[in-house]
């Protein structure tokens, strides 16, 4: 790889290296990484829509802020969600359940957490994507799963933002996933009702669980 | 209002100012209470079964609310647009305000336990601080009374500073639930008590009050009345009397006084016109909020530039604060485990009371603390819940499976001590800073003592033992080592001590029940005349003290002394 044209322009490069590689059956993610580009550094204008306030409406909340992401950054993000976590068995994908757009309103929001997830954010999709186009030529959202995979494990190994760019799109994914209804649902949650009388507490199964735990760690439960 | 002459004048509407609307209003003394939040009704304002999901970022705290968009706390926070306040060099501290009906007793923890009798006499003790001028005795009947109107749960230990209920005040707790039992197993070998804890929640039916129906997070209010607001339970209540009339948006800047300086009104700002008003009554009660009401006092210079009731100089000295230390573990032997309704009442069934009273001599550090439990298992999961996935290498396949099994493991706790007043902690009149009303803003000055420090170290060390022998694995792994990570001043939103209670006019501001030695007619009824802050949250104590001091103030205005 030494002989790699300097001359050339550093996409077509990139490409060029992805199909020598693709031929001759290097594996892709790990030759590539080590010359992976830079992690774009780019301050994406701010918003500035106001806030809720500090005393909005509690019982019908509504979002103020106009949501600021391209029809393109949302494929790429709803492409990255589904890879993050994806569908399985009766459990939707991410994207199925609008867990994207949420990821919309999170880096259109305009609290200072928020606003510096969006810098974060829009230079990896930019990354994401600028790799899907240089290895393969089409959109990220557009590639077969183990293509986005091998780009976002490699988004991980570029340096620091890179790594908190997976990091922080894995919470983003995840939080607003388990607490959609369809992942409150499969994480298992059983609550949020109503209660006639005293409550509960655990189930038998719950005890049976408990005391097993308890053996071995050699504690005792005294009684409750 | 204008043919309606109040007999009083109430500044705040929080357990203090409630309180003595109460006690007062019910009496039939006419009550003007003076607010400077907005109306605040939880039966139509409280998102009782809300989704998280339903909000903004998913409920997420942000600048504008703090602990969350659902949270009971109206135009406040650590800052307040408007309405700033300085910090000296070299200090740390946070001042929570919320500007609403009911003020800090909409979103609060509700651990109410009593002080006891150690706690009344700290100086007496160990040579440090000062003793009250009562002891537990004096309040005892008071607690009673202000459990029994609260609603409290809880259960007795036998401690010698962790004083009984009697058995027809409290009513019965929740059973706890699995990582609360499993960590009752760790402190019952370590010979640590944990019991469950006395909170303001009622799972009994109480004065037209609903018992808890242990769902909604009880942050966000209770629409059913099956936790303790000011609101529902004490001025609802008072209000219906007929003798007590609020006005909300009411910043008040000054106590008045008249010729022989009796204290005989208020000066106050409409926030809604921005006019300036005044209000005159026979008596004024200060329950406006420990720092609040010591501005107030710094701010009112009709008798002397030092302000009002000063005449010790007291006044915004003494300033405490509760020590606290957190920290978390994820706990992987609660993996996979069988699920039920975790809800419970929301707050932790659990607590750990302090336990080593007369170990301080070998402990290093004098005064007690007690631990205080949580978890992500205690209601509808929050977008916290994405941070399990930091555990996971990766992503992709085999999350789902990760994300569905650490659910519900992680074990936090909380330690809350007590902080013995110093001379380093104190607020004072910003000479320059002012609120948009243009009214003299506070300047906060702290640092912790030798023994605060030490407090926190044995905290961390102790809770780390704890997380450790349940196979804990800390959420954030520098907790292992010291020194603790200590709470700034103010953090843990228990400030007291600001015009404190005495046995003199000389080192004090009020007698214990709260009345101004300097000033008549004047009345502190908030957590600034406490004049230690125990390990036990002020909240359930102020309103004792507040109950008694207007009882007092009612036999003197019937001797016709006011």
């Amino acid at each position: 790889m030494s002989d790699t044209p300097i001359t050339v322009d550093r996409r077509v490069t990139l490409k060029w290296m992805f199909g020598a590689m693709a031929a001759s059956g290097v594996p892709v993610s790990g030759a590539y990484a080590a010359q992976a580009p830079a992690w774009p550094q780019t301050s994406p204008a701010p918003v500035s829509a106001p806030g809720y306030g500090t005393d909005p409406t509690l019982m019908e909340p509504v979002v103020p802020w106009p949501k600021t992401l391209t029809e393109a950054q949302l494929k790429t993000t709803a492409a990255l969600c589904d890879t993050i976590l994806p569908a399985e068995g009766k459990w939707p994908a991410p994207s199925a359940v609008g867990i994207h757009q949420f990821i919309d309103e999170w880096v259109s929001a305009p609290y200072p957490e928020q606003r510096g997830d969006r810098a974060l954010l829009l230079n990896g999709f930019a990354w994401v994507e600028a790799e899907a186009s240089s290895r393969h030529g089409k959109n990220y959202a557009a590639l077969p799963e183990p293509a986005r995979t091998a780009i976002l494990t490699d988004a991980a190994k570029v340096d620091a933002n890179g790594a908190r760019f997976v990091e922080r799109m894995k919470f983003l994914t995840t939080g607003a996933y388990y607490t959609s209804e369809q992942g409150v649902e499969e994480i298992g949650y059983v609550g949020n009702v109503a209660i006639d009388g005293d409550y509960p507490g655990p189930t038998p199964e719950a005890f049976a669980h408990l005391d097993q735990v308890l053996a071995k760690m050699n504690l005792k439960r005294k009684s409750g | 209002m204008a043919d309606w002459q109040p007999d009083v004048i109430v500044v705040g509407s929080g357990v203090g100012g409630s309180m003595a609307a109460y006690a007062l209003g019910r009496a039939g003394v006419k009550v003007a209470v003076y607010e400077a939040g907005r109306h605040y009704d939880p039966e139509t304002e409280t998102p009782m079964m809300n989704w998280d999901r339903e909000a903004p970022l998913r409920a997420v705290g942000t600048p504008d609310k703090p602990f969350g968009y659902y949270d009971a706390t109206v135009d406040g926070g650590w800052e307040v647009p408007g309405e700033p306040y300085t910090v000296g060099e070299g200090s740390k501290f946070m001042w929570w305000r919320s500007r609403m009906l009911g003020g800090r007793t909409n979103h609060w923890a509700r651990h109410v336990p009593r002080f006891g009798p150690l706690d009344f006499k700290p100086y007496s003790r160990d040579g440090r601080g000062v003793d009250w001028p009562i002891g537990y005795d004096d309040l005892k009947p008071w607690y009673d009374r202000a459990e029994m109107l609260m609603g409290v749960i809880g259960e007795n230990i036998d401690l010698p500073n962790v004083p009984d209920s009697p058995a027809h005040v409290r009513q019965p707790p929740p059973v706890p639930r699995v990582p609360e039992l499993l960590l009752k197993a760790a402190c019952d070998e370590m010979d640590i008590p944990c019991i469950a804890p006395p909170r303001a929640v009622i799972t009994r039916p109480l004065n037209g009050r609903q018992a808890c129906f242990y769902a909604s997070p009880c942050d966000r209010g209770c629409s059913i009345g099956a936790n303790f607001q000011a609101v529902t339970v004490l001025l609802a209540p008072a209000l219906k009397t007929g003798n007590v009339r609020v006005t909300t948006d009411a910043m008040v800047a000054e106590v008045l006084t008249d010729k022989d300086g009796r204290a005989n009104g208020i000066r106050y700002v409409d926030k809604k016109s921005g006019e300036w008003r005044e209000a005159r009554a026979r008596a004024v009660v200060l329950a406006a909020s420990a720092c609040e009401s010591a501005r107030i006092l710094l701010n009112s210079k009709s008798r002397s530039p030092n302000g009002l009731a000063n005449g010790s100089g007291q006044v915004g000295r003494n300033l405490t604060d509760t020590v606290g230390v957190g920290l978390g573990a994820q706990i992987p032997a609660l993996e996979g485990r069988p699920r039920y309704n975790e809800d419970g009442i929301y707050f932790a069934h659990v607590y750990m009371p302090w336990w080593l009273d007369n170990e301080h001599q070998r402990l290093g550090f004098p005064r007690g603390y007690h631990l205080e439990v949580w978890g992500d298992w205690s209601r509808h999961p929050q977008m916290g819940v994405g941070y399990h996935s930091n555990a996971f290498q990766g992503f992709g396949k085999g999350l789902r499976e990760h994300m569905r099994r650490t659910f519900g493991t992680t074990v936090g706790m909380a330690g809350r001590g007590e902080m013995i007043p110093n001379d380093n902690c104190y607020c004072e009149l910003d000479p320059a800073a002012k609120d948009r009303w243009g009214i003299p803003a506070l300047r906060f000055h702290w640092k912790w003592g030798e023994a605060e420090l030490a407090q926190a170290e044995h905290m961390r060390t102790t809770m780390v033992s704890l997380l450790d022998r349940i196979g804990g694995k800390l959420l954030d792994p520098s907790d292992a080592q010291g020194p603790a990570k200590i709470s700034a001043g103010g953090e843990m939103i228990h400030e007291l001590g600001t015009a404190r209670m005495g046995a003199s006019a000389k080192d004090s501001v009020v007698n214990s029940f709260g009345r101004a030695w300097d000033v008549p007619g004047l009345y502190l009824m908030d957590g600034s005349i406490m004049p230690s802050n125990p390990d036990k949250n002020p909240t359930l104590s102020i309103m004792a003290l507040a109950w008694r001091g207007s009882a007092q103030l009612l036999r003197r205005s019937k001797r016709g002394e006011l």
